[in-house]
C-alpha cells in the first residue's frame, strides 16, 4: 500500500516532466507583475484545477480517454506535471493583458492559444506522458478553445470583483 | 432516478448558496471553490486508485451523478461551513463547526454507498469522518492564507 508512490524509473518521461515545470516556472518568474497578488494565485489555481477537471471527466471513468504516466494510479509525477500548467494559464492571461488584445481579436488570440497547446501536448505525447485510447489533438484543440476562452471569461470576471470592499 | 435525484440537489444547494448572506468577498468564494476541487480530486485519486479503498459505480447514471456531488455539493457545503467558521470567535466553536461539518460530509458518504454510487472497502464511519476532518482543516489552511493576502492588498490599496 502506497500512498504517492515514486516512479519505476527515472526515464527520459520523467526528466521531461521535471524540465517542463522548471521551464514553465522559468518563463512567468521574470515578466513584470501586472496584476496583484491574489489576481495572479486565483489565475494559477484556475489552471491548476481547469486542468485536474478535465483529467478527471475525460480521463477517468465512465469515459476514460486517454492514460497519465506508467500506471492508473496517482503518482508523483502525476502531481508534479499538475504544477506544469498553471504557469501557461498565467502566460495566457499576461499576454492577453500585455498586447492590448480586446474586440474580434480575442478569438484570434484564444484560437492561437489552442494551436499552442495541442503543439505542446503533442510533445507530452511523444514523450509518452500522455497515452491516448480513443482521444486525439483535433478534440484537445476544442477542449483547448473552451479552457482558454473560461479562462478569459474567469480573469474579467475577477478582476471586476477585485475592489470589492468587505 | 439517483441522477434526478442527483441534479435536485445540485440545484437545492446551488440556489441556497446563491441565495444566502455572503461572509466572504466573491474571489475569496472563488479560490476556496477551486481548492476544495482540487483537493478532493486528489484526495480520491489517492484513496481510490492507489489505496483501492472507494471506487466509483460503472453504472453510467450513478459515475455522473457523482460528479455533481463532488464538483457542486461538497464545496458548496463546505463553503458554507467556511463561511460560518470565520464568524465564530471561539477556539472550542471553531472545532465543534469543523467537525459538524466533517460528519455531514461523512453522512453524504453513507447516502452515496446506500445507493451505490461509492463503493466502498472496509468502510467505517470514523473514518470517512476523521478524513473529511482533515480535509476541512486543509481547506482553512488555505482559506486563511488567501484571506490575509486579500486583507494586506486591501490595506495597501
Amino acid at each position: 500500500m502506497n500512498i504517492l508512490p515514486l516512479p519505476e524509473h527515472f526515464g527520459s518521461r520523467e526528466w521531461f516532466i521535471v524540465g517542463a515545470l522548471i521551464c514553465s516556472n522559468a518563463l512567468i518568474i521574470p515578466l513584470k507583475r501586472k496584476f496583484p497578488p491574489t489576481i495572479i494565485i486565483l489565475i494559477l489555481v484556475f489552471g491548476l484545477t481547469s486542468a485536474k477537471i478535465m483529467d478527471v471527466l475525460v480521463g477517468e471513468a465512465p469515459f476514460d480517454y486517454y492514460d497519465m504516466n506508467e500506471t492508473p494510479q496517482v503518482e508523483l509525477m502525476d502531481v508534479v506535471l499538475q504544477f506544469v500548467y498553471p504557469p501557461f494559464a498565467y502566460l495566457f492571461i499576461y499576454l492577453y493583458e500585455r498586447l492590448h488584445i480586446r474586440g474580434i481579436s480575442t478569438a484570434l488570440y484564444v484560437l492561437i492559444g489552442s494551436f499552442f497547446g495541442i503543439c505542446f501536448e503533442w510533445i507530452f505525447v511523444c514523450f509518452g506522458v500522455f497515452t491516448y485510447k480513443g482521444w486525439n489533438l483535433f478534440y484537445s484543440f476544442t477542449v483547448y478553445l473552451y479552457v482558454q476562452s473560461a479562462c478569459l471569461l474567469f480573469f474579467k470576471w475577477i478582476q471586476s470583483n477585485h475592489h470589492q470592499k468587505r | 432516478m439517483i441522477l434526478a435525484t442527483c441534479l435536485s440537489a445540485t440545484i437545492f444547494v446551488l440556489m441556497v448558496i446563491v441565495l444566502s448572506p455572503k461572509n466572504m468577498l466573491m474571489n475569496e468564494l472563488i479560490f476556496n471553490f477551486m481548492i476544495v476541487i482540487y483537493l478532493h480530486i486528489v484526495e480520491f485519486g489517492v484513496f481510490s486508485a492507489n489505496l483501492s479503498l472507494i471506487s466509483v459505480s460503472t453504472e453510467i447514471d450513478k459515475a455522473i451523478s457523482y460528479l455533481f456531488v463532488r464538483f457542486i455539493i461538497y464545496p458548496v457545503i463546505i463553503l458554507f461551513f467556511l463561511q460560518v467558521y470565520i464568524q465564530l470567535h471561539a477556539v472550542l466553536l471553531k472545532v465543534i463547526a469543523a467537525f459538524a461539518c466533517a460528519l455531514l460530509l461523512s453522512l453524504i458518504d453513507v447516502v452515496l454507498k446506500s445507493v451505490g454510487i461509492l463503493v466502498y472497502k472496509n468502510w467505517q464511519i470514523t473514518g470517512s469522518i476523521a478524513v473529511w476532518f482533515v480535509f476541512v482543516i486543509v481547506c482553512l489552511l488555505a482559506m486563511t492564507g488567501f484571506r490575509h493576502l486579500t486583507e494586506k492588498e486591501a490595506y495597501l490599496r
